[in-house]
């Protein structure tokens, strides 16, 4: 019976391999004129890159995908959210050439914050991708050979399921749905938003007064403009939409969450009255701990990518100016040479440092990725005012019209709600207007593909710069008395290292460990520079050589005494980061 | 011969430390005792698990108080946070169960009003170790840990080289050595000071061998995450014990999740190898007002302070060791991260011992005395004094290690500087219950004072009425008004259909009331009938003033 099953297991396994040798011979279609350039033609898993998805669908996507490509995707799930639905991770590699564990793993999620709802498709895209296009793009098939994408497209699902089916503004909710008294005063989300007219959407509140200061754009009548100093205005502007439905004086102070889930993370971590946002402890949140476990658990992650918006930047870390002497000038070198090609990849983007270019962020994932793991990580800041017309405004973010004429010229007027009067039970007569949630923020539709493909191309390129060891030469020198002198150069043909300087410093990750087998070493060492015949000992255990660091494009050198013979002997490469690599003598 | 004489030498020795130590509880018995009270005092204790520690021990509470499960000023009280303390956890459980077996105890008063939480252990899986075959310090919890993070788990552990069944220290005679005997004691070694002449006659390690080969001494073995150096404050990232990241442990979140549940706790007192109480640092305002705030508000030092006065008095004495507070510790966690008052000592401590004085000495011969290794020199005074056996000798052993060498393998027994026979713990039970208790009615209570109803018109009123704290302790701490999800002092007034609010409003949120502070509010009403004015908070109690508008 058990041998039956495995009989049965083993056929289905073959089965599968049969599957993708088919697929990777070009079909028809492909070679047609109908397939564009950098496309699958005629993916398994049909998809549109011009909407959101919700959390089935997400769900429904992760399988198809996997039970499309059983050779290269995995779904499996990295815990459970506050109101218990899984935090899905599509492991996507080459099976057949390795265990995925052992191969230098890169890590992307998307969404932590629930209204920045793009960062989920983007990284579907990126799944998508790799999988329909192993067959057919040689890059992506060396790539996937080489290494392991740990795909989560959402790590906040729960209060994107509340972003995508309640009323909210482009920036609401920004937590997950784990309830908090945010004023104080004893009671738990008493004084959430109100869609006042009920037409599903959270806009601005605008009153007609004499002490106003604010008019309205004669070209764009959903844009306010501050009057000019010393001349009256029309309006005063009241906030979002909302009553103070528990009579303290204030309107939607304590709505949905309010808690930051990115400044939840145990790396210099903060009390909120430091860090807005924060917890009452780091990784409070199941979410935080779920994730935090699952890199932990997969300790090949050398790189990754935390799919946000807005802005178009490239974040790298560290969140705030103390941590700031953490990442050497060498380290620095690895991120700028990736950010550089990124500004390339994605025009409009800019490579920034996120203290010391956007703001401070106390216990943000970045910095726990980076200094508290040693990954090599960005933030990416989706869309940007870029997008819009190709060019950068002049003007600042409120000074300039671009939003308001993409709306007219573009969009047709989808993006705003158009001012109506609403009689308000504490303003009065009051009027209710402005942008609809999945706008400024999230993509509008026709430029989310192509966003979605230049932001995985950054991201593969990133991954694809993790380390890439190769042994490049076994020597065997016959040193007489049945001795025989091995030395292995192992190559590290990337530009990033094993392990980053701070890594190095603090022992984040384990050494390196260069180990020959079935060979009887006497002693072994590793060869600091073989030209002029300096070596260092490594007493305990000569035949597993430990190394701190196999530095980006470089190689080290490690060599045996070993007594008798060598006829079978092989040498392995086991980097936690940099993969498991071996050769026979 | 030689043999026989060993033999019977670790017999009595055996004997006299499991005649000495053989009332410390395991905590399987701890928290057997703990149901067992509850049970005889159902309407005065509730007994809870709070969570579960990495090795899969219960982390109990028990809820001391007229119905406990009621939200009223709250004192917490906790113990075995550092694995080395067994003591404090066998203190609180003391302090438990004199207070609900007593009926008289006069720390059942101040329960009428007030609840006293105790939490005798947080890391069971450290002081279970104290109950282990090989007794060594532990620290930390069950979580395989690699502490020198060469990627080998565990992989040099302590060995006990001399079968005594304690890991204590070695020392080999070796002539680029570091320690001597000390000038008063030559049990005890210390570092040579080369400015002093000195020069090191000893290697000092601790037991066992380097089975890495890696030059250092039982670097990596069981040890765990410490749990009092996984806390959030000044976290000491990827240093020994600290584990992987900050509140990484099921014990640190369990313990925080506590507090964060019961913002009615209003102070904490920890017991373990920290003193903040017979001494309270001074006011520092550059540390105290800087944006990640290192130092207690002034308000908070000035309730400190006479926290510590009361603290003295009711020790009897002010001369327990200075301990300073840790980096990443519960004890700072619990004050900057979750804004309570926060207290920490050691329990029980050797009291001083003055040597009789020498009368043959003259005034020039007097020589100050050698205050190095000062607490170890002072414990090994007092128990020479008390009779009780501290100190494993001395004595020579082959180690492969060190072919051909001097070695000897002694010290202080493990625990024994902390935790001191059972029977020791009664009297300072006593001082801990007094100032417990005295604590305890110290608690903050909020009261509404003065409350006048000035009628402008036949349906116009006006309600003046002042919140005052008439507790000796602050309604809360400087750092809990800063923290978000922290609940406010809230005065709130209910008015009924008939009535309208014309100024004023439905609710007022402050921060902390210092002890006698006090805050007016107003509200203008129009309409007559009931009124009714509340204040309080979680940790301050709750006040009520009914009146009618006619």
């Amino acid at each position: 019976m058990k041998i039956k099953r495995i009989i049965f297991a083993s056929t289905s396994w073959l089965l599968f391999s049969f599957g993708i040798v088919i697929a990777q011979t070009p079909t028809a279609e492909d070679l047609t004129g109908l397939r564009a350039i950098g496309s699958p033609a005629n993916p398994k898993v049909k998809m549109s890159w011009n909407r959101y998805h919700n959390y089935q669908q997400i769900t429904d996507f992760c399988r198809q995908l996997t039970s499309a490509y059983p050779g290269l995707v995995t779904m499996e799930s990295m815990g459970k959210s506050f109101e218990n639905r899984d935090l899905w991770v599509l492991v996507i590699s080459d099976k057949s050439t390795g265990d995925p564990g052992k191969k230098p793993g890169f890590y992307i999620d998307g969404n932590i914050h629930s209204n920045e709802l793009q960062g989920s498709e983007i990284a579907m895209y990126t799944a998508w991708y790799l999988a329909e296009s192993f067959a057919s793009v040689k890059f992506i098939r060396e790539l996937l050979q080489d290494k392991t994408f740990y795909i989560a497209p959402t790590v906040n699902p729960d209060a994107r399921e509340y972003f995508i089916y309640h009323p909210n503004t482009p920036n609401s909710p920004r937590s997950g749905m784990v309830p908090f008294d945010d004023d104080g005063d004893g009671k738990v989300d008493e004084d959430k938003y109100n869609d006042l007219d009920g037409d599903g959407n959270i806009v601005m509140m605008r009153r007609k007064s004499p002490a106003g200061r604010w008019n309205q754009d004669p070209d764009f009548p959903n844009r306010m403009v501050p009057a000019k100093p010393g001349e009256p205005g029309t309006y005063e502007l009241l906030g979002y939409e909302g009553y103070d439905n528990d009579g303290d004086g204030l309107v939607n102070e304590d709505g949905i969450g309010s808690y930051d889930p990115n400044r939840d993370w145990a790396w210099n971590w903060q009390p909120s009255y430091i860090q807005y946002g924060a917890l009452p402890y780091p990784a409070y949140l199941p979410e935080t701990q779920a994730m935090k476990e699952y890199v932990l658990k997969n300790k090949n992650i050398a790189g990754a990518q935390l799919y946000h918006n807005y802005g178009g930047m490239f974040l790298r870390g560290p969140g705030v100016a103390e941590d700031a002497p953490l990442y050497s000038q060498a380290d620095i070198q690895v991120y700028d040479a990736i950010g550089k090609l990124g500004e390339k990849i994605i025009p409009g983007y800019n490579y920034l440092v996120l203290y010391k270019d956007l703001y401070s962020v106390y216990g943000g994932a970045i910095d726990w990725f980076s200094l508290g793991r040693g990954i090599f990580t960005f933030t990416n800041e989706l869309m940007t005012s870029y997008k819009l017309f190709g060019q950068s405004s002049k003007e600042g973010r409120w000074q300039n019209t671009d939003f308001y004429e993409f709306d007219k010229y573009l969009l047709f007027g989808d993006g705003y709600v158009e001012w109506k009067p609403f009689k308000h039970p504490q303003f009065g007569d009051i009027e209710i207007g402005g942008p609809k949630k999945n706008y400024i923020r999230n993509h509008p539709g026709f430029l989310l593909e192509e966003e979605a493909h230049r932001n995985m191309a950054f991201t593969i390129f990133h991954a694809w710069y993790m380390p890439k060891l190769t042994i490049q030469e076994i020597k065997q020198k016959d040193l007489g008395g049945g001795l025989t002198e091995i030395t292995a150069t192992v190559l590290n043909e990337r530009l990033i290292p094993t392990h980053s300087d701070h890594d190095i410093k603090n022992k984040i990750t384990r050494p390196d460990f260069i180990r020959i087998k079935n060979a009887s070493v006497l002693a072994g060492m590793v060869v600091e520079n073989e030209d002029l015949g300096i070596t260092r000992e490594q007493k305990f255990r000569p035949e597993e050589i430990e190394l701190a660091n196999i530095p980006g494009m470089s190689m080290v050198k490690v060599r045996w005494i070993v007594k008798g013979k060598t006829g079978k002997a092989a040498v392995e490469v086991d980097s936690e980061k940099g993969g498991f690599i071996s050769r026979e003598l | 011969m030689k043999i026989i004489k060993i033999a019977f030498l670790s017999g009595m020795l055996v004997y006299c430390h499991f005649f000495a130590f053989a009332q410390y509880k395991t905590t399987d018995q701890i928290i057997r005792e703990l149901q067992q009270l509850q049970g005889r005092h159902t309407s005065l204790a509730e007994f809870r698990i709070i969570g579960k520690s990495y090795g899969g021990i219960d982390l109990p509470v028990i809820l001391l108080g007229e119905n406990p499960a009621e939200v009223k000023p709250a004192i917490l009280l906790v113990a075995g946070i550092d694995g080395r303390h067994i003591s404090g956890t066998q203190l609180a459980l003391k302090i438990a169960a004199e207070t609900l077996n007593n009926p008289d105890d006069s720390i059942r008063q101040a329960l009428l009003n007030h609840h006293l939480y105790i939490i005798p252990f947080i890391n069971p899986d450290a002081l279970s170790s104290y109950f282990g075959e090989m007794r060594f310090e532990r620290r930390g919890n069950a979580r395989p840990t690699d502490h020198d993070r060469d990627g080998r788990v565990d992989e040099d552990p302590f060995e006990d080289l001399n079968r005594d069944g304690l890991i204590t220290l070695m020392r080999i005679a070796d002539p680029s050595g570091t320690h001597i005997p000390h000038p008063e004691d030559e049990r005890i070694l210390i570092q040579a000071d080369p400015s002093k002449g000195e020069k090191g006659k000893y290697l000092v390690y601790t037991e066992g061998i380097d089975n890495d080969k890696d030059g250092r001494f039982n670097e990596d073995g069981l040890g765990g995450v410490w749990i009092d150096k996984n806390f959030s404050f000044d976290y000491p990232a990827f240093s020994e014990g600290a584990g992987e990241m900050a509140v990484s442990e099921p014990e640190s979140r369990a313990l925080l999740d506590f507090i964060y549940q019961h913002p009615n706790i209003h102070t904490i007192i920890t017991l373990g190898p920290s003193n903040n109480l017979t001494k309270v640092a001074a006011y520092d305002e550059k540390q105290a007002t800087a944006r990640i705030m290192t130092s207690p508000a002034k308000a908070d030092v000035v309730a400190a302070e006479w926290v510590s006065a009361l603290f003295n008095r009711s020790m009897a004495t002010n001369e327990a060791p200075e301990l300073p507070l840790q980096r990443g510790d519960f004890v700072q966690t619990a004050y900057f991260h979750m804004g309570r008052f926060s207290y920490a000592s050691q329990g029980w401590w050797p009291p001083e011992v003055n040597l009789p004085k020498d009368t043959t000495q003259t005034n020039e011969e007097k020589v100050k005395s050698d205050e190095r290794a000062k607490n170890e020199l002072n414990f090994l005074r007092w128990a020479d004094r008390e009779g009780i056996d501290v100190f494993v000798p001395w004595q020579s052993i082959q180690h492969p290690d060190f072919p051909g060498k001097t070695v000897e393998v002694g010290g202080i027994r493990p625990f024994a500087m902390l935790n001191p026979p059972v029977v020791y713990l009664d009297t300072v039970s006593q001082y801990y219950k007094k100032f417990i208790r005295d604590l305890l009615w110290a608690s903050p209570k909020v009261e509404l004072v003065d409350a006048t109803v000035e009628q402008i018109d036949k349906q116009l009123f006006r309600i003046t009425v002042k919140v005052i704290n008439s507790g000796l302790l602050p309604t809360g701490t400087g750092s809990g008004d800063k923290l978000r999800y922290m609940p406010n002092l809230k005065t709130e007034i209910v008015l009924t259909e008939k009535q309208t609010l014309l100024s004023g409003k439905k609710h007022y949120l402050r921060g902390a009331l210092a002890p006698g502070e006090s805050v007016e509010y107003s509200w203008l009403i129009q309409g007559s009938g009931a009124v009714s004015l509340s204040t309080g908070s979680p940790a301050a109690g709750k006040a009520t003033y009914q009146t009618q508008l006619k």
